[in-house]
């Protein structure tokens, strides 16, 4: 058989796969999680992306480590605390940033933060459909059990663990100090003295090169 | 959802043969096509071939359906495909350069492996050439580093530049490779005649 007789066929049939394509369109990330869910939801359900406050702690005096804190609460939040060496981008700018997140460098590790837990589990679950960047995790309790860890005094210690996970920042900061507050970048000593379960685990995204030569 | 890493799913070895099928089957329809021949690829860039084209485009525009399709419905995670970043200026340079040494010896890299199978001589000089060129960059681009790495763009695709949905690259992309070998073919065929390219 002539291969020129295959042709106008072969042309209508992509032409027309391409239009259904144009059609359909592509997932948005609510759509990818639902593909991904069965992969992805274990490691929250089984808490291998939460980490405890110390273990960030110890991170962030890591020089080895090239750690971005992610913090996605409200600008408020934001002014009155933060981690050292933080960056805020609220929930909606993430998608932006998608490309940057997904070539972090080898020993690049992402954590993201909120006041709690939730909202950083949202944002965690777009990183991961959009940016696809397996060294992302979570602040165990958020900022409020971090304050409670590390925060001077007993009283505010009470009030940032009780009540519900509902992203209020429960410690009483009474002045907006940022970053400047002591407990954005505990002592060593500090950190020393809690226990906890290491779950980082740097690993390498698996990238298959190639090229048509 | 892909793309896999096969090696640690299917273990080193499976991965291999995998990579060795994928390997043989592209290196034999690049034959089959006539790639081999040094002739008919320089052709190419005087319009007195245009297989080349017609097989290329083809097979670049059946893969980019098949990737977003496999996107759309969930097989696989588009973000997580390896795209090239793009350093343009180096990259314009590097395609001036190698469209030139494409035109003078008849081959790329990839068909000049081709003909080296078939112990075409020109097809091995042509290797034992780019050998030397490979070596050569690397003993030397740490004198010329800066612009190497010079207008780095990242993950940079086609919907990124145009700020259009994927759907519409595509679509558009489709339509305008099928007018350039369709207008292709007429042209060629009123400047040289009718030939049977078979």
């Amino acid at each position: 058989m002539k291969t020129e007789s295959l042709h106008v066929p072969g042309a209508m049939l992509l032409l027309l796969a391409a239009a259904g394509l144009a059609w359909y369109g592509q997932p948005v990330p609510a759509e990818k999680w639902e593909f991904m869910r069965s992969e992805l939801e274990p490691r929250l359900t089984e808490r291998r992306v939460q980490i405890e406050p110390a273990e960030l702690a110890e991170l962030m005096r890591n020089d080895y480590i090239d750690l971005q804190i992610i913090d996605v609460r409200n600008e408020r939040d934001w002014n009155l605390f933060h981690l050292r060496g933080a960056e805020r981008i609220p929930v909606e700018g993430l998608f932006a940033q998608r490309k940057r997140f997904s070539q972090l460098p080898g020993n690049g590790v992402m954590v993201i933060v909120s006041n709690d837990e939730a909202t950083a589990t949202e944002a965690w679950k777009q990183v991961m459909v959009t940016a696809s960047q397996p060294n992302t995790y979570i602040l165990a309790g958020g900022i409020n059990r971090w304050l409670a860890e590390f925060a001077p005094g007993h009283h505010g210690r009470k009030i940032a663990t009780e009540g519900a996970a509902d992203e209020r920042l429960r410690y009483p900061v009474k002045k907006a100090l940022g970053s400047r507050h002591p407990a954005a970048f505990p002592d060593t000593h500090h950190i020393k003295t809690l226990e906890f379960e290491s779950k980082v685990k740097l690993q390498k995204r698996v990238v298959m090169k190639g090229g048509c030569g | 959802m892909a793309p896999w890493d096969l090696a640690a799913e299917l273990g080193d070895i499976v991965a291999w043969a995998i990579y060795l099928l994928i390997g043989f089957a592209f290196g034999f329809i690049l034959e089959s096509a006539g790639f081999a021949d040094a002739r008919l690829l320089a052709a190419q860039f005087y319009w007195r071939e245009i297989r080349v084209i017609q097989v290329m485009f083809t097979a670049i525009l059946v893969a980019m359906v098949l990737i977003f399709w496999s996107s759309a419905l969930g097989w696989l995670d588009y973000d997580d495909v390896w795209v090239n970043p793009t350093y343009i200026w180096p990259g314009i340079v590097g395609g001036l350069i190698m469209g030139v040494g494409f035109v003078f010896a008849g081959f790329c890299p990839g068909t000049s492996l081709v003909g080296v199978a078939t112990l075409k001589v020109d097809a091995i000089w042509f290797v034992a050439g780019a050998a030397v060129g490979i070596i050569s960059f690397g003993e030397t681009v740490s004198f010329y580093n800066d612009f190497w790495h010079s207008g780095f763009l990242g993950r940079f695709t086609l919907q990124d530049w145009l700020g259009l949905p994927t759907g519409a690259v595509v679509l558009g992309l489709v339509v305008m490779s099928l007018l350039i070998l369709w207008i292709g073919d007429i042209v060629r065929r009123r400047i040289y005649g009718d030939s049977d390219e078979d």
